[in-house]
This record gives structure tokens, C-alpha cells and sequence, in this order.
């Protein structure tokens, strides 16, 4: 369908999904050039992926359609780019090249388009795609060590049992994940900035986080905030929970999901099977939200949930 | 100063009125005038005949209903033809003109119940509903006159306020002084982004000294701040809920335009002629023209030199307006402005990311972004939800669209689906009503005892209860059976008579001397009978 001419007047305001998504990547600019900044080589996996996300797009809706024009339109808004971005910037920086390039092509084809393409998916792309290598490929995503130099974002996480959280200032690893943070969190004021991110999300998730882990380090509040800016929990916050498409569609229950995205991610993080939890906080919420509508109409007109 | 309240939602968007812009008269009559039957909120029925010439102010049709609202000319000519749809009008200027202008009851307004003189001067809401005038101003305790035009690029309304302010208060001072309006409040509304029609309607309130003073409230531009729904928030700080109309609460909203159109009522003048904004990138230069109703989109286009390019033509403004075929549409009472741009290339609508923006500019607080999730679902199985989600509460202001990132028309949908709901809902509440009917006459059925047998006839005929009174039935009814088998006679006569001057068969001339023969005896039967009759009593 085409649209009507008032869209096309003087008055629109301009904003495209196209936009929306390309002020996403330009947000993830500081954080990645201080990644480059440390390590020009981790920069390898986001763009990998990356272009994984777009080949895999490209091709499976060349594959539904036989339209090429029609399948690179569809590549028009960025989106599949940004998924690949994301899902690179979580994958281990040691992990073998074809490990990115297949998360790509999973995180459009089974994240995204598999429900019918952009806004159909019930899943953020990115983390079920890092939920698929994980499980699929266990023994090279748990290679955080190795090849470069110096340790990165989990690997404090994984070394929680060698390495105290008390014990974490000061270390190499603790300062770069420090700074990381800090790029994402200034990506995130940008867009918040935009209006593109709306400060529930980031701010409750954070809140639900820290009430848990407060609880979990008999209230030792330093303890507790050592570990906000480890692991994927900035990143997660500002780029992976506000992901609207996945999200719910209110404030109120907005609210419901990040705090209950910020609590698993701190419960998992205590369990030893996995050491960051944000990918399975993240899925786990996205099963819920479907539910916080049909709830609010139970709890609004009394009837059964079901 | 009266306070003003906030409006929930909305947008401030670059006004970019054209003011300046002089309402002109048209040097040239068009050749045919073309009047549509079936408006928005009336349907018409010609009261002309084909070939019928009429005058300028003639009625030419009339609205279905108990309540007729009239429809009149605005210029003089011959009707070349009459379907459902239309009545085209082919315009003569050489045709001489009543001197006095021919509203229906040839009396001003002023003398006669306000709702029916309205009513008789075709007078319809000018502001872009189109609503009937006669139909809003009843049992009304506030009257709030909307001069705020809150689309952008119209002018309409500014200009009017702006070089016709007398006489539009003149009609709203005339209106306050009629028996039927007896008024608590009287408000003016206007954008603030029009100064010059601020400051003329300030000036022409001076003017006459009010037993109500006028408030002259002004809005800050906010897109949609004029929507009536709108202005009714601002001002009394409570939104209407979806299905209360501002008349039911007392409340009546008239605009400028329509004001005018009133005090030329109360001057004898129907409405036939309204102003129309021409804007848009496809004509020469924009106007504004008095334009008689039912002037041809075509015609129009060509007096005010459109490009000879593939156009784009819009009724109304500029995004609630209406895109409409330029080739056999014509002016209207509710077409306040015409767009005429170039066409421009189409945009492919997205999928709904559901971001959000739609929903804090909405100026009913309604979730656009669940509703389109629904509407795009399964529409039929949704219904129930769609009204839960407050779906007929929408204006169609398309703020929404304006925001959507995904370029979704979601105004359009909106408005299909809310008529159809109200479809909907009008046939079930007729089948409801049906329905009751029914059940009460089964029930009525089911209580009723027995009909008795019917007695004989021949006892009922003479029932000695009533015998004076049914004598002097039967006379009268003698009397006329009489009557009537005399006029049958006279034509009977006049038939042959007719027949005799053309020429006739002998066979048939039998035949109608026969008849005459009969019609004669009948007479004289009819006759006796009513003179025994008459000397019995």
C-alpha cells in the first residue's frame, strides 16, 4: 500500500524507521571507538557480524520473493545492520570469525524475518542470536582468553570464582570494562537525547538490577555496584531492553520488563552455568511481554487471564 | 481572563499561512454549476424538473427527513440534468433575476423560530463538517465561535476575520437578540497566529454593546487545537468521552464562516455562495474566490490557470483533507479550501516498530500503535477490542501520521475502521429494536384472550345505540356517492365531447355514449336515493 499524501506533505516530521535505526548505530560510535581504541582487532567481530546480518537478509528475502530490488529495499532500513552490530559486540572477542559471520545470519533469518521481518518478531534479534551460538557453540564461546592481548567485558564474570568482586578495582580487565561502559552509557544519553530511547527502560533496569544484587551481597553496596558496569548490563540497558519492536508498548509495563529483565539478569549471573545473564534476562521477558496485554484487559474488565 | 486549560497531545507545526490573501469575487460566471445529493451528514431531493429554468436563490432541493434543510442556487439557469447523485445546473446570466431574493418563507429570520429559518436557508456548518447549523443551536446555554483554522497553510477563516469581522459579528449580534438563543456564556476562539484577524474582531466587538459581553479567548497554535473536541477541553478542562457530542452538553460550536453566512441569512440571503482558499504548487498563483456552491473543480482549476501537469487535487487542508477526483467533483458547502499540488512520488508504507511516537501526540490519548496492531491482525475478530481501545474516539487529525516513522497512513485506517464499527454498531442496535419489537407483540399476542366470533353483519350495520348519528352518516354518504357520480357524468360528457372534435370510429363513439349513458343512470339513482333519504329524516 502506498501512503497517503499527508505523509508526504511539508508537515511530516521527518522521522523515518531508516533514521531511527542509523542514529542507533551512530550512538554505538563511542563505545566502539573505544574498543578500537584497546583493541583495534575486537572491532573485527561487530562488523563481521554485522555484515553476516545483511548478507542473511538479503538472501532470504531474495529467496521468499525472487525480487532482488525488493529484497535490497528491505536492507534500506538498517536494521539487519544494527542487529549484526549488536550481536558482535556481545560475541567473545577470541571466538573464531565464522562464529560472527553465522550469528549474522542467524540473528536476521531466525531473529527476524522467520516472524515476517521487521516489527513481527516477538525476540530481540541480537540476543537470541547469542542465545543460539551459546548454546550451539559452547566450547568457542567461552573463549575470552587467547589470541589478543588483555581480557574484556565477561571475563571477570567468568573468573567470579578465581577472582573476588571485592578484588575486581584496580585490574586491567576492570578499567577497560569501566571505560567500555562508559561509551555506551554516553551512546545511550545520546539517544535519549533524540527521544528515540525513553529513560524508563534504562533507568528500572538498572534499578532492578542493583535491588537484587543488593540482596544477593548482604546490602554491601559497593559490592553491589562493582557490578553494574561489567558484563553486558550497560549495553543491554540502553540498546538490547529498549529495542521497541520486543518491548511492551506502554510505560507501566515498560517498567514491569526492566525491572524484571535487571533481577534475572542479576540471578543468573550468580548461577555458574552461564556467566552473563542479560541474553536469557532479555528472551526471558520477551516471552512475557505478549502477556501484559491480555493481563491488563483481565485485570481491567475482571475477567480470566486465559 | 478566562483560563485556559491544556489539550492532550498534539503538534506544533509550521503554520506557513499564506495571510494577505484577499477574498476576491469570480470575474466570470461558470458555465454550469453541478450540486452533489450525497453529502456527509444530508441526503437531497431535487424539488426541480428537468429543463426548469430557475432563478438565482431558488430552492432546488431539499433534504430527506422530516426536518427538509433546503439546498439554493446561487445563479440563475436551466436544468440539463437530474440523477441520484447530482443536479446540473447549465448557467445563464442573461436571465432575468427575481429583485428580491427568494428564501423559502420570503421573510427574514428574525421573525420566524430560528431552527426552521435556518433550516430554510440551507444553512450548513462552513468550517469543514459540514454539519446543519439549524440542528446544533438547540437548547444551547454557550455559544463558542471557532475562528481557530489550527491546519496549517489555511486562511480561509483568517482572511474572513480579517476584512469581514463586522459583519460577522453583526451576525452574531443579530443571533444573540433572536427569542430562541438564550445564552449564559458567548465565547470567541482564535489562533493565536492570525494577530490581524485578532485585532479587526476586537474592533468590530466595540462596535455593538453586548447585553452578553463576548470573551475573546485566544489558543496557542497547536495542531489540532480547533477540532471541536478540542476546543472543548481547552476551555473547560474535561475531554468529551467517544460517543457525547459537544451539543449535548449545551455547547454549541459555530465558525467564523458560518457566522457570516448567518447575518446574511437575517439579511434574506440564503447560502449559496461561500469563500474558497486556492493553495498548492499546481496553480499560478494562490486565491481566494466567493464561490457559488456547486462550481466545478474542473472549471475552477482552469480560471485559476492550474499547470497542465498531472495534479493532485485536496479538499480541506492539507492533512485531513480529502484527495478527490478533479474531473466531475465540485465545490461544496464544506469546502473550505482546495489543494492543488503536483503529484509527487509515492512512499512505501513499513511495518510498525512500534516506537511509541504515535502515542503522546494523539490528542485523544488513544494508543495508535495497538490499534494498527490490531487493525493489521485480524480486523474482524478485533472489534470488540478496537472499541475497548476507545477507537471511535478518534478525530482523524492524522497527527499520527505525521509522527510515524514507518510512514504508515494510519489515519486512513482509522477512519475506515471507525465508520465501519459505527456501521456495525447502527445495524445492531437496529436488530436490537427489531428484535424488542417483536418479542412485545408475541408477548401482547400471548396475553390476549380469544377474538370473539364477529356478530352477524346485518345486526351490527343498524345497531339501534346510534340511530341519529347514523342517519346523518348515511345522508352525508348518499350525498356524496351523488357528487361523485356527477362529476363522473361531467367527464364522462366532456371525454365524448373531446373525442367528437378529433374525429371518431362510429364502433367507439358507441362506446363512450354507452358510458355516458351509464354514468347518467347512476346520477339518477344517486339521486333518489339521497332525496328519499332526506325526506325520511
Amino acid at each position: 500500500m502506498t501512503t497517503a499524501s499527508a505523509l508526504r506533505s511539508p508537515f511530516h516530521q521527518g522521522q523515518s524507521t531508516q533514521r531511527i535505526m542509523l542514529s542507533v548505530i551512530i550512538a554505538l560510535l563511542p563505545g566502539l571507538s573505544i574498543m578500537g581504541f584497546i583493541n583495534p582487532f575486537w572491532l573485527l567481530q561487530p562488523l563481521l557480524a554485522g555484515l553476516g546480518a545483511v548478507i542473511g537478509e538479503w538472501f532470504f528475502i531474495w529467496c521468499c520473493t525472487r525480487q532482488p530490488a525488493q529484497a535490497s529495499r528491505t536492507l534500506m532500513d538498517s536494521s539487519a545492520l544494527l542487529a549484526g552490530l549488536l550481536l558482535g559486540l556481545c560475541l567473545p572477542p577470541a571466538s573464531p570469525w565464522w562464529l560472527a559471520f553465522i550469528g549474522g545470519h542467524i540473528c536476521s533469518m531466525l531473529g527476524k524475518q522467520m516472524y515476517g521481518g521487521l516489527g513481527a518478531n516477538p525476540f530481540n534479534p541480537a540476543m537470541l542470536a547469542y542465545l543460539v551460538l551459546l548454546i550451539g557453540f559452547p566450547l568457542q564461546m567461552s573463549q575470552w582468553q587467547g589470541l589478543y592481548d588483555g581480557l574484556t567485558q565477561a571475563t571477570l564474570l567468568d573468573q567470579a570464582t578465581v577472582l573476588s568482586p571485592a578484588q575486581w578495582p584496580g585490574t586491567h580487565a576492570f578499567n577497560q570494562a569501566c571505560l567500555l561502559a562508559l561509551g555506551f552509557t554516553l551512546g545511550g544519553l545520546y539517544l535519549l537525547r533524540l527521544g528515540i530511547i525513553h529513560w524508563v527502560t534504562p533507568i528500572c533496569l538498572l534499578l532492578g538490577f542493583i535491588i537484587v544484587q543488593l540482596y544477593i551481597d548482604d546490602f554491601n553496596v559497593k559490592a553491589s555496584l562493582l557490578q553494574i558496569p561489567v558484563g553486558g548490563l550497560i549495553i543491554g540497558a540502553f540498546f538490547m531492553a529498549t529495542d521497541p519492536v520486543s518491548a511492551p508498548n506502554h510505560r507501566q509495563d515498560q517498567i514491569i520488563y526492566a525491572l524484571g529483565i535487571g533481577a534475572l539478569t542479576s540471578l543468573i549471573r550468580q548461577g555458574q552455568q552461564y556467566p552473563d545473564g542479560m541474553a536469557f534476562a532479555i528472551v526471558l521477558m520477551n516471552i512475557v511481554t505478549p502477556s501484559f496485554i491480555s493481563l491488563k484487559n483481565a485485570l481491567k474488565h475482571k475477567r480470566d487471564i486465559l | 481572563m478566562t483560563q485556559l486549560y491544556p489539550m492532550t497531545g498534539g503538534l506544533l507545526l509550521p503554520t506557513q499561512r499564506a495571510i494577505g490573501l484577499k477574498p476576491q469575487a469570480l470575474t466570470e460566471q461558470p458555465p454550469r454549476l453541478v450540486f452533489a445529493l450525497q453529502q456527509r451528514h444530508l441526503r437531497y431531493g431535487s424539488v426541480v424538473k428537468l429543463g426548469q429554468l430557475v432563478f438565482a436563490n431558488q430552492v432546488i432541493a431539499q433534504s430527506i427527513g422530516s426536518e427538509p434543510i433546503a439546498l439554493h442556487t446561487g445563479l440563475a439557469g436551466q436544468v440539463t440534468s437530474i440523477d441520484d447523485h447530482s443536479i446540473e445546473l447549465r448557467t445563464n446570466s442573461n436571465m432575468p433575476t427575481h429583485k428580491q431574493p427568494i428564501p423559502v418563507s420570503m421573510t427574514t429570520l428574525k421573525h420566524t423560530p430560528l431552527a426552521k429559518g435556518l433550516r430554510e436557508l440551507g444553512l450548513l456548518g462552513l468550517g469543514g463538517a459540514g454539519f446543519p447549523t439549524a440542528l446544533k443551536i438547540h437548547r444551547i446555554h454557550t455559544l463558542l465561535i471557532n475562528g481557530v483554522e489550527c491546519e496549517p497553510l489555511l486562511v480561509t477563516d483568517a482572511s474572513l476575520m480579517t476584512y469581514h469581522a463586522d459583519q460577522i459579528i453583526q451576525g452574531l449580534y443579530q443571533l444573540l437578540t433572536h427569542q430562541d438563543i438564550q445564552l449564559r456564556r458567548l465565547i470567541i476562539a482564535i489562533e493565536a497566529d492570525k494577530p490581524q484577524a485578532i485585532t479587526a474582531m476586537r474592533q468590530a466587538l466595540q462596535i455593538h454593546t453586548w447585553s452578553l459581553q463576548p470573551e475573546l479567548i485566544i489558543i496557542p497554535t497547536r495542531y489540532p487545537a480547533g477540532g471541536e473536541r478540542q476546543l472543548y477541553q481547552q476551555l473547560f478542562g474535561e475531554k468529551l468521552p467517544a460517543a457525547v457530542k459537544m451539543s449535548d452538553q449545551g455547547v454549541a460550536c459555530l465558525n467564523v464562516h458560518t457566522l457570516l453566512a448567518i447575518n446574511n441569512g437575517f439579511n434574506g440571503q440564503p447560502l449559496t455562495h461561500r469563500l474558497v482558499s486556492i493553495l498548492g504548487n499546481g496553480i499560478a498563483q494562490p486565491q481566494q474566490l466567493w464561490l457559488p456552491i456547486g462550481t466545478p473543480i474542473s472549471w475552477l482549476l482552469t480560471y485559476c490557470g492550474a499547470l497542465h501537469e498531472p495534479l493532485e487535487v485536496r479538499i480541506g487542508g492539507p492533512i485531513m483533507g480529502q484527495r478527490i477526483d478533479q474531473r466531475n467533483q465540485s465545490i461544496t458547502a464544506n469546502a473550505n479550501t482546495l489543494i492543488v499540488d503536483l503529484v509527487k512520488p509515492t512512499l512505501f508504507e513499513q511495518p510498525c516498530i512500534a516506537c511509541g511516537q504515535c502515542e503522546p501526540v494523539c490528542p485523544e490519548a488513544l494508543a495508535p500503535q495497538d490499534l494498527i496492531a490490531l487493525i493489521q491482525s485480524q480486523p474482524q475478530q478485533q472489534d470488540q477490542q478496537l472499541v475497548e481501545q476507545n477507537l471511535p474516539a478518534c478525530i482523524e487529525c492524522g497527527v499520527c501520521d505525521l509522527v510515524c516513522p514507518s510512514h504508515i497512513p494510519l489515519h486512513q485506517y482509522f477512519g475506515q475502521h471507525k465508520s465501519r464499527l459505527k456501521h456495525l454498531a447502527d445495524q445492531q442496535q437496529r436488530a436490537q429494536i427489531a428484535n424488542a419489537t417483536y418479542t412485545r407483540r408475541q408477548e401482547r399476542l400471548a396475553k390476549a384472550p380469544k377474538p370473539n366470533p364477529k356478530p352477524p353483519i346485518e345486526a351490527s350495520r343498524f345497531t339501534p345505540s346510534q340511530p341519529l348519528s347514523s342517519k346523518a352518516n348515511s345522508t352525508t354518504k348518499l350525498k356524496t356517492n351523488l357528487a361523485k357520480a356527477q362529476r363522473l357524468y361531467r367527464e364522462a360528457q366532456a371525454a365524448l365531447k373531446q373525442a367528437e372534435k378529433k374525429g371518431l370510429e362510429p364502433t367507439l363513439r358507441k362506446v363512450y355514449e354507452s358510458k355516458v349513458g351509464k354514468m347518467h343512470d347512476k346520477v339518477q339513482l344517486a339521486q333518489t336515493a339521497f332525496d328519499t333519504e332526506k325526506g325520511r329524516v
